[in-house]
């Protein structure tokens, strides 16, 4: 190298005005993003306002309706929910209406999708708060620095990169179509399903219609199988053929049934033995019976109570409220295990000293000293991280997201214990479907805009508002915890 | 505090401590086990797309798709040539013409304007016009307030006119981008005849396009001179001609030949075999009414009720009998079962087949009387012997009890139709000979083609660039169309229905495949190509943009901001990553994209590779919004990567006399480099994620994107792996071949991101472990 002149660092007099255009140009460049999202956030602001001014507070809580834009004789433009729309004819039967267009789910308010969301975070807190603080403190006080841990910090990192689609993938194939569910309805496919031993649960929970069940099936019948139900108001039999496709359906005269329950025989139905009696089925088959069969029904009556009708099947949940809540719950579930730790590892190592030196146990050690101290940030910053994952479209499009105008838990027809169940296999609409299916429809014309630009402004307020909350918590928790 | 250490807490063997630290640790492994499980769910339902996909090509080989897309390959290569001598040859033909065709667009562009300026009162005034054409009673309420409608808007238009006159002004109109209006044809235009043109459209009843006298006249003029330039263009015509219409069209018909037929095949052949797995379903119903019918009579009225008058139905029998012949033949190839019957078994059986395809008669008598015999079948064909299937059914099908001669007959007569294997080979036989046609085709269109290449004008004679251009072209192109349609024919020659598909081209259909259609009419295909492309194009625009901003405000924050600043600056851009994908794909679907086409259309930015942009969604638009979604990653990443460079470096830099900036380069960017890269990389894996943005504003247009255009590719609308997901899922069906070939894609992504992350938690280790 060149003893007189510093090759790296040379200082010439022209540099210095160089230097200062080209720092001039890196703020430029960084207010040019901070702009961007000014402007963006203005664009929002702008459109979103006048709509939530205008339809107030009922933009909250209405849901999704159809909505009808007409011009009338005098051009005056119309906005009317179809039910609106349908008075508005009556009212003037001769009225004239132009340039008629209609739309789904862009009238009323955002009600639906809000309530659904909702749901589906409440879901997803559930699962992923439980797992990701264990498995935090798991990492942060019990793993020593060894494989296992090692291996469980990839997996989190790695995942963390996955693709929201691919969360919605295995959401798809995992949840809906796989995990094992217990019901009370007979699985589709028979051949995925068990049923459970009625000794496993009390009768009371699976105690419900009847069955004709069947023994003695020669293997060779074994690629058949008939299923008798009961529903809308008569009896039903299903034929199945080996793969357990559904082949042909007879209904049967009414007998008077009121709830529509599956009740089944499976494989086949080589010898039926017996009718198990619910809502008056005896009576229907009772004065038909063959002596023989009177025997074997009374020979066979005490077996038969043994079995109930609950099963196990890996049929999945279906597209549902619970299997878009498990999913997202997927995806946040790395988010909340590192920021826990991080909580963690901000409380001082002398408390847990301190503890050790007192002869705690390591439990009585993390719960007296570590815990109290971590659980508050580790709530909020969890909470806070899985409220912005939130925001995802993908995961949910399949796993449960529906459009709809109505709230989960309108119309369920099951009774009991089960009504929880059928409400956690609804789907339901939340936000960012909701604001999927607006901009999938041609979000230019005037019919859609408005709720567009309102549904878009209501969830980036939701979503600002805990982003903002995020920070300052993040901050002001740090500040505490400054030991 | 009371640590009291006995407790008699015992749980399979385990304290208290352990059994918490076990479920602890448990869900630690959660997250490993998780990872392991969308890996397994993803190729689970991934790994079986091969196979099916396996036998859909082998069949689109058997019924010859195959082959049509071969003849068809050929004719499009064929038509790339003929297409480029065509846009000569209309070049040429415009040239003359060419003042009036920039009047006519400049016309219809003035036009689409003025609607656009009234807007929604001309979409209302067209309706009424139109509603009152349909009034049957002109004399009606309805009909008589429409005209007033008709005649209040047509006044009120009237009375914008002046207003419109002046917004059409001739100068200003000349800054207007308009997307329907190239600037080149505008300004061929000189000023008096633009604002002939305005007056035409303003003056005029524009809502009924063409009623312009002024058009009529333009119009007139600009046919009346296509005509006489034809005359000019005559022997330019001809050689297009020759090509387009003696050569192209041969080619053509054998194309539509091939692909008819084997789309027919296909369909047949479909057909057959949904039938016999209709049969199968029938059969199972018509077991089991067979099986009740039998024992009806032990079990009388239960019975009576679960059999129910439709399985007994004679539907149900017929393809009873079907089966029943079915499995009869499946048994005779196969020789060992076949010879361990007993021997009067075996008779019974030759008769039976004997009798399908000969003496219906004779069917029908040992159906009616072998089923005592046949009982002995199960025992002398014992488990394991042929298969299960078909053994479990004859062994049902033996039971066989009532029955009628006629209709039996009738159904064996169905039955060997049936049952003959579906004549692929007879079939393939019409393409073998469609095969000598191609070739004599292909004669003809060397021969032809020599002769007419010899005719081509020379290009200096031509009067158009254009023209010269694609004539030059031609000249090559066609060469290589001979070459591509030389080949095809003998791919064709070498063409056989039955020849086993390999894996191998299986996998290279997926992988290497440009072409991706579902629910296709003529043949779904897989192929990943495109969207891969589509990704890595979106990627790379996002990231090319993404990177500099981003990394040099993380410089800027990091090391010139002051200290407020950087307290305002870093929450904000870290605030950009929390705005939802949906949001900012909403934005670019209604904003974004209109706003870059009309930009396109500035001829100050018409040096840009691409511009003007034809698509209102693509590539481009995709890849802006996208890199401002990378921007808060690449930033915080880089940010820290800046603040983990020791201190000393930095003083170190500064004693030796550097400047600022000098430190910032020279010392400071160069030891967090790899931070930086990293940085990049994982800004790479989240946009390659993306989905909502991709879905909405990328254009969502299957086709590897035309790279003749050089850096213009990236304002071409394209699919992506996350948009093709996202859009194809829905209608898929469940485990069908198409649903299974988006979880490969899936999968494909899945290890992209993998693999990019591992790749960057490297880097970044080696990083830290340095600093």
């Amino acid at each position: 190298m060149d003893s007189d002149t510093n090759s790296i660092f040379d200082r010439k007099k022209n540099r210095l005005g160089i230097e200062k255009a080209m720092i001039f140009g890196f703020r430029i460049s960084t207010y040019f993003i901070v702009f961007v999202f000014a402007l963006i956030i203005g664009r929002i602001v702008v459109r979103g306002a006048p709509v939530l001014a205008g339809e107030g507070i009922s933009f909250l809580t209405e849901h999704p309706k159809t909505l009808i834009g007409f011009y009338d004789e005098y051009q005056k433009y119309h906005r009317l929910t179809s039910l609106e729309y349908q008075d508005y004819e009556k009212a003037n039967p001769e009225a004239v209406t132009l340039a008629k267009q209609s739309a789904n789910f862009v009238g009323g308010g955002i009600g639906s999708p809000l309530v659904g969301t909702i749901i589906l975070i409440l879901i997803c807190i559930t699962f992923s708060m439980t797992v990701g603080i264990s498995a935090a403190v798991f990492l942060n006080e019990y793993s020593k620095q060894g494989f296992f841990c090692q291996l469980t910090r990839l997996a989190v990192t790695s995942l963390v990169g996955i693709p929201s689609i691919v969360f919605g993938l295995f959401g798809l194939a995992f949840f809906c179509y796989f995990f094992p569910v217990i019901s009370r309805n007979t699985p589709v496919d028979l051949s995925k399903a068990w049923e459970i031993p009625s000794c496993w649960y009390p009768s009371q929970i699976a105690d419900e219609g009847y069955r004709i069940d069947v023994a003695d099936h020669p293997p060779e019948r074994a690629h058949q199988k008939i299923v008798v139900s009961k529903g809308e108001g008569a009896l039903v039999f299903s034929v199945f053929n080996s793969r357990g496709d559904f082949v042909k359906r007879v209904k049967q005269a009414e007998i008077g049934a009121t709830k529509p329950t599956w009740v089944d025989i499976e494989r086949d139905l080589a010898t039926i033995i017996a009718l198990r009696d619910a809502d008056g089925a005896e009576d229907f088959y009772q004065n038909k019976r063959t002596v023989e069969e009177e025997n074997l029904i009374s020979k066979l009556r005490p077996l038969l109570k043994l079995r109930k009708q609950l099963w196990l099947s890996f049929e999945g949940w279906k597209p549902s409220l619970i299997a878009a809540g498990f999913t997202l719950a997927c995806m946040v579930l790395p988010i909340v295990i590192t920021t826990c730790e991080d909580t963690l590892r901000a409380v001082p190592q002398g408390f847990r000293d301190a503890s050790f030196a007192l002869g705690a146990t390591h439990w009585q050690a993390i719960s007296k000293s570590v815990l109290p101290y971590a659980l508050p940030g580790m709530l909020i910053s969890s909470v806070l991280g899985i409220l912005r994952v939130a925001g995802e479209t993908a995961p949910i499009m399949f796993t449960g997201a529906f459009a709809s105008g109505a709230l989960p838990w309108v119309g369920l027809k099951e009774e009991g214990v089960w009504k929880i169940g059928e409400f956690f296999q609804r789907e339901c609409e939340a936000m960012p479907y909701h604001i999927y299916i607006l901009s999938a429809k041609t979000p230019q014309s005037e019919l859609v805009r408005p709720m567009l630009d309102g549904a878009v402004l209501v969830f980036m307020l939701v979503i600002m508002a805990v982003a903002t909350a995020s920070v300052m918590l993040r901050m002001k928790i740090r500040k505490r915890m400054e030991w | 505090m009371n640590f009291n250490k006995k407790n008699g807490f015992r749980l399979l063997g385990l304290g208290k401590q352990e059994f918490i630290k076990y479920f602890f640790g448990g869900n630690a492994s959660l997250a490993v086990f998780m990872l392991i499980l969308i890996c397994v769910f993803l190729i689970k339902e991934g790994w079986l797309f091969f196979p099916g996909h396996h036998k859909q090509l082998q069949t689109y080989r058997k019924v010859g798709l195959e082959y049509s897309t071969w003849v068809e390959e050929a004719y499009r290569a064929y038509k790339l040539g003929t297409g480029s001598l065509n846009r000569a040859y209309q070049a040429e033909l415009a040239y003359p013409n060419r003042d009036n065709q920039a009047k006519i667009s400049a016309y219809e562009a003035t036009r689409m304007l003025v609607e656009r300026e009234l807007g929604d009162s001309l979409l209302v005034l067209r309706d009424a016009i139109n509603q009152r054409k349909n009034e049957s009673d002109p004399e009606s309420d309805h009909a008589r307030k429409l005209d007033a409608v008709i005649a209040k808007l047509k006044a009120q238009i009237e009375g914008e006119r002046p207003e419109l006159r002046r917004k059409m002004n001739p100068r200003k109109f000349l800054g207007i981008p308009f997307p329907g209006l190239s600037q080149a044809a505008l300004k061929s235009l000189d000023l008096g005849e633009r604002e002939k043109i305005i007056n035409a459209v303003v003056e005029l009843n524009f809502w009924e396009p063409g009623e312009s006298s002024y058009y009529k006249e333009i119009k007139q003029k600009y046919d009346e001179v296509l005509k006489a330039a034809s005359v000019v263009t005559g022997p330019l015509f001809n050689i297009v001609n020759s090509f387009e219409v003696e050569i192209a069209k041969p080619l053509e018909a054998i194309w539509q030949e091939a692909s008819v037929h084997s789309s027919s095949i296909r369909d047949r052949a479909n057909s057959n075999e949904m039938v016999s797995r209709e049969i199968e379903d029938q059969i199972s119903v018509a077991l089991a009414s067979n099986e009740l019918s039998v024992r009806q009579t032990k079990y009388g009225a239960v019975l009576s009720v679960i059999v129910g008058a439709e399985f007994l139905d004679e539907y149900a029998r017929i393809f009873y009998l079907f089966r029943f012949t079915e499995a009869l033949f499946a048994l005779k190839p196969d020789g060992a079962a076949y010879d361990e019957l007993p021997a009067a078994i075996r008779e019974k059986v030759e008769g039976i087949l004997n009798g399908i395809t000969g003496n219906y008669a004779e069917f029908v008598e040992v159906l009616r009387t072998g089923g005592d015999e046949l009982d002995a079948f199960p025992k002398a064909v014992p488990e394991g012997s042929m298969d299960p299937d078909m053994r479990r059914m004859l062994f049902d099908l033996t039971r066989i009890e009532n029955g009628t001669d006629k209709m039996i007959q009738e159904l064996a007569n169905q039955a060997v139709n049936f049952l003959n294997p579906f004549p692929f080979d007879k079939e393939a036989r019409k393409l073998y000979n469609l095969t000598d046609q191609f070739n004599s085709a292909v004669n003809e269109i060397k021969k032809k083609g020599r002769i007419a290449m010899e005719q081509l004008p020379d290009p200096g004679s031509l009067n158009t660039q254009v023209a010269r251009d694609e004539i030059t072209k031609f000249r090559i192109i066609f060469e290589e169309d001979v070459k591509t349609i030389e080949e095809m024919g003998k791919k064709l020659a070498g063409w056989k229905f039955d020849k086993p598909w390999k894996w191998s081209e299986t996998l290279g259909a997926f992988f290497l495949g440009t072409n991706w259609t579902t629910n296709s009419q003529i043949q779904d295909r897989y192929g990943i190509v495109p969207m891969l492309t589509g990704s890595l194009i979106i990627t790379l625009i996002a990231l090319t943009l993404a990177v500099p901003i981003a990394v040099s405000a993380a410089v800027y924050v990091n090391q010139f901001a002051s200290f407020e600043e950087q307290r305002l600056l870093k929450p904000t851009i870290e605030f950009i990553g929390a705005i939802p994908s949906i949001v900012l794909g909403v934005l670019g679907i209604v904003v974004v994209g209109g706003l870059i086409q009309s930009a396109s259309n500035w001829e100050l930015l018409s040096w840009l590779p691409g511009f003007p942009i034809e698509a209102r969604l693509n590539m481009l638009t995709a890849g802006l919004i996208l890199a401002f979604m990378a921007i808060p990653i690449i930033f915080t990443l880089a940010e820290d990567a800046l603040n983990h460079v020791p201190s000393a470096y930095r003083d170190c830099a500064f004693s030796l006399g550097a400047t600022r900036f000098q430190t910032v380069f020279r010392v400071i960017l160069p030891a967090s480099l790899s931070g930086v890269i990293a940085a990049t990389l994982l800004g790479f894996g989240r946009v390659i994620g993306e989905t909502m943005v991709v879905l909405l504003v990328a254009g969502n247009r299957i086709a590897i994107p035309d790279f003749s255009k050089g850096f213009g590719v990236i304002t071409e609308p394209s699919h992506t792996m996350t948009g093709i997901i996202a859009q194809g899922l829905g209608e898929a069906p469940i485990d069908s071949v198409a649903y299974r070939a988006l979880f490969m894609v899936g999968l494909v992504l899945l290890l992209i991101t993998l693999l990019i992350n591992f790749v960057s938690q490297k880097i970044l280790k080696k990083y830290y472990s340095h600093g």
